[in-house]
């Protein structure tokens, strides 16, 4: 049916422009791979590949139907051809590229004679091939390099390594044709959007973040609380049980929760943890992770009627005994650890007691046997 | 006492005539089998401990990735663990072997007497004379078999492996112990545990090392403990109470051994020197720590 369609649509644009160039008389010109033109002191090709030309999505179109300005052009046409519009036919599109802020032009993420719908595996915005194709502009030139930190994280190795094209690709987070910068609010990935946009891979995540305390300020006020991206990476995103994860988990909460932070870096967990042992509890392991809620909510894993069932995680045999210990104690501050801190205090004046003594004795012995040594030897010489 | 009687005789005629010089026993293999214990695993808490204690450093992250990461040090460090709560069960049943069937004078008398490590009214004042001779004040004391400073070292190390061990045995099954006591116990454990350590280590390897080895009259090294051998003229100027009651008592012959073989006294140095090369570096990494902790 379209082929019939189609020949008569050609049949009717031929008799409607008789005179008008055809694309076979196109490709007298354009079939020379020789033929080129310079310009700003460059020489390009204005070789169009007929076989190529023919395979694309395109292939089926006149060449006049998108250079316009040559469609009533009888023998040769200008050296300098206007630019083509895409939007004759692909009206939405530019629609939204034309309300973005992305300075690219259709050819330069789909190419020119060449191009192929999307689902062919050999187009360019092919989910395979889009990291490469925005890479074109975005790799090696941007610090930090986020076509080589997507290729090294979660999302890039899913897509490249184990070739499963289901992986979020750049275009799944920051948009086709509308991409704009994050700073924009009607960015995919503004911080106000950027929950509902991993939401659209991610469901259940971002179902149980909403009933997190975190997800309860996001309601209420997206700029304070914490979004996908402020614990996990936006291009070297990992996986949450890799220890580079589990390692760096902790600066991440402590960007807002310092002074949890800093009690935990002083305690065992916090210590070892410090020094790359990932066995130990890191702060999603007694928190939880994107059901995070506060610790005196009963339905919190931190809550005291929890902490049998948490810290039986790692400690098989725990009992409410056990949960008393203070993983985030400081015993420096004596007002909320006193005892500590005298336990502390007390060490302390052991410690500079003994060695203060110890110390003045050493030195004075030094001194004393040192006389004694050398008296004794001038004295053996007589 | 026929034996003895003839030592008795020989120490004179040797004394008289300047022949080599006598030597006796003053550590049994035992002793210096326990203290060769004492050794291996105090270096090794301290080498595999410290790196936790001072873990935002990055000597500590070097040290530890030496080891092959802080889970193998850890490992090891209840290894140690292990071997101290070994030699100071062995040496709580010597003690009570010694108590018991060795002790060879009433039992009030000993304890309080110069062959027991307990601190008497004599060592108070011996600290003060000591002190004083220091100062120029005053002749040297008279010192007999244990020296205040060494019943100070056995009764550090005796309380120190106590808070330490019960301690350390405590954060390493708290579990169980948790059946025992609340868990706050632990982070009181954490500090005496880490704090005494700090105070052990601080003090083997600056005051105990002068006061038994580094001293002028002992530099480079005391070889005693590891050959168990001491010099009768080091024995007379060191410990002349002990030297002149046994000489009274006529059981100094009874300790009278050979010299150290020249093979012991250079394994002494050598395992003498490995200790202070890595209680040297385990200070300056102290000090640098704790400076840092400063600022």
């Amino acid at each position: 049916m379209r082929q019939v369609l189609f020949a008569a649509f050609v049949l009717l644009a031929a008799a409607s422009s008789a005179l008008a160039m055809s694309t076979s008389d196109c490709f007298d010109c354009h079939s020379d791979d020789t033929l080129t033109k310079v310009v700003r002191g460059s020489e390009i090709s204005l070789f169009v590949d007929e076989g190529i030309y023919g395979q694309s999505i395109h292939g089926d179109l006149d060449c006049t139907d998108c250079h316009e300005d040559v469609a009533d052009v009888e023998d040769e046409h200008e050296e300098e051809l206007k630019p083509v519009h895409c939007s004759n036919c692909h009206d939405d599109a530019a629609e939204e590229m034309e309300a973005a802020d992305h300075p690219a032009d259709c050819s330069d993420c789909h190419g020119k004679h060449d191009i192929l719908p999307r689902s062919d595996s050999r187009s360019s915005v092919y989910d395979l091939k889009v990291p490469g194709t925005c890479g074109t502009c975005h790799s090696g030139q941007e610090t930090p390099d986020v076509i080589a930190q997507y290729e090294s994280g979660m999302h890039g190795m899913v897509l490249l390594r184990s070739g499963m094209i289901f992986s979020a690709v750049c275009n799944d987070c920051h948009g086709s044709h509308d991409i704009r910068g994050a700073s924009d609010p009607a960015s995919m990935v503004a911080r106000a959007n950027i929950n509902s946009t991993c939401a659209a891979c991610h469901q259940g995540v971002v179902e149980k973040y909403k009933k997190s305390i975190h997800g309860e300020i996001f309601a209420d006020s997206p700029e304070d609380a914490p979004v996908c991206t402020s614990c996990h990476s936006a291009h070297d995103t990992e996986r949450a049980m890799d220890d580079t994860f589990l390692l760096t988990v902790v600066n991440r909460c402590s960007s807002c929760h310092e002074e949890m932070g800093y009690t935990f870096s002083k305690n065992y967990h916090g210590q070892v943890t410090g020094m790359g042992y990932t066995r130990a509890a890191q702060c999603p392991d007694c928190h939880g992770a994107h059901d995070i809620l506060p610790t005196d909510d009963p339905a919190s894993m931190a809550h005291p009627d929890n902490l049998v069932a948490t810290c039986g995680k790692c400690h098989p045999g725990a009992n409410r005994n056990f949960t008393l210990y203070m993983p985030h104690a400081d015993y420096h501050d004596g007002q909320n650890y006193p005892m500590l801190y005298y336990v502390y205090l007390a060490m302390v004046i052991l410690l500079t007691g003994t060695f203060a003594f110890f110390g003045i004795h050493t030195l004075l012995w030094l001194i004393r046997a040192s006389i004694e040594k050398s008296r004794n030897r001038s004295g053996g010489a007589h | 006492m026929i034996r003895e009687d003839k030592h008795m005789t020989d120490y004179s005629h040797t004394e008289n005539i300047g022949q080599e010089e006598r030597w006796y026993l003053r550590f049994n293999y035992y002793h210096r089998f326990l203290h060769a214990l004492v050794i291996i695993s105090f270096l090794g808490l301290v080498f595999t401990g410290m790196p936790l204690k001072y873990s935002q450093t990055g000597w500590a992250q070097t040290l530890a990735g030496f080891m092959g990461g802080i889970g193998t040090a850890g490992y090891w460090h209840r290894v140690f663990g292990a071997i101290t709560w070994l030699y100071f069960i062995l040496h709580l049943l010597f003690a009570a072997y010694y108590v018991v069937k060795l002790r060879d004078e009433p039992l009030l008398k000993w304890f309080l007497g110069p062959n027991s490590m307990v601190p008497w009214i004599k060592d108070l004042e011996d600290v003060i004379g000591h002190v004083l001779w220091f100062l120029g004040m005053g002749e040297r004391p008279k010192f007999d078999r244990f020296t205040y400073w060494e019943k100070f070292d056995y009764l550090a190390v005796f309380w120190g492996v106590g808070i330490i061990g019960f301690s350390g045995l405590m954060l390493w099954f708290p579990e169980f112990f948790a059946r025992l006591v609340p868990g706050w116990t632990f982070n009181v454990a954490i500090i005496l545990h880490s704090d005494e350590a700090l105070l052990a280590a601080g003090f083997i390897f600056t005051i105990h090392f002068f006061n038994t080895h580094l001293r002028p009259e002992k530099f480079p090294l005391d070889h005693v403990i590891f050959t168990g051998r001491i010099s009768e003229e080091e024995f007379q100027h060191e410990r002349p109470l002990e030297y002149e009651r046994m000489r009274e008592l006529g059981t100094l012959s009874s300790l009278e051994s050979t010299p150290p073989t020249k093979t012991s006294l250079l394994w002494a140095r050598i395992v003498g020197f490995i200790a202070y090369g890595m209680g040297l570096i385990m200070i300056l990494f102290i000090i640098y720590s704790a400076l840092k902790e400063l600022h």
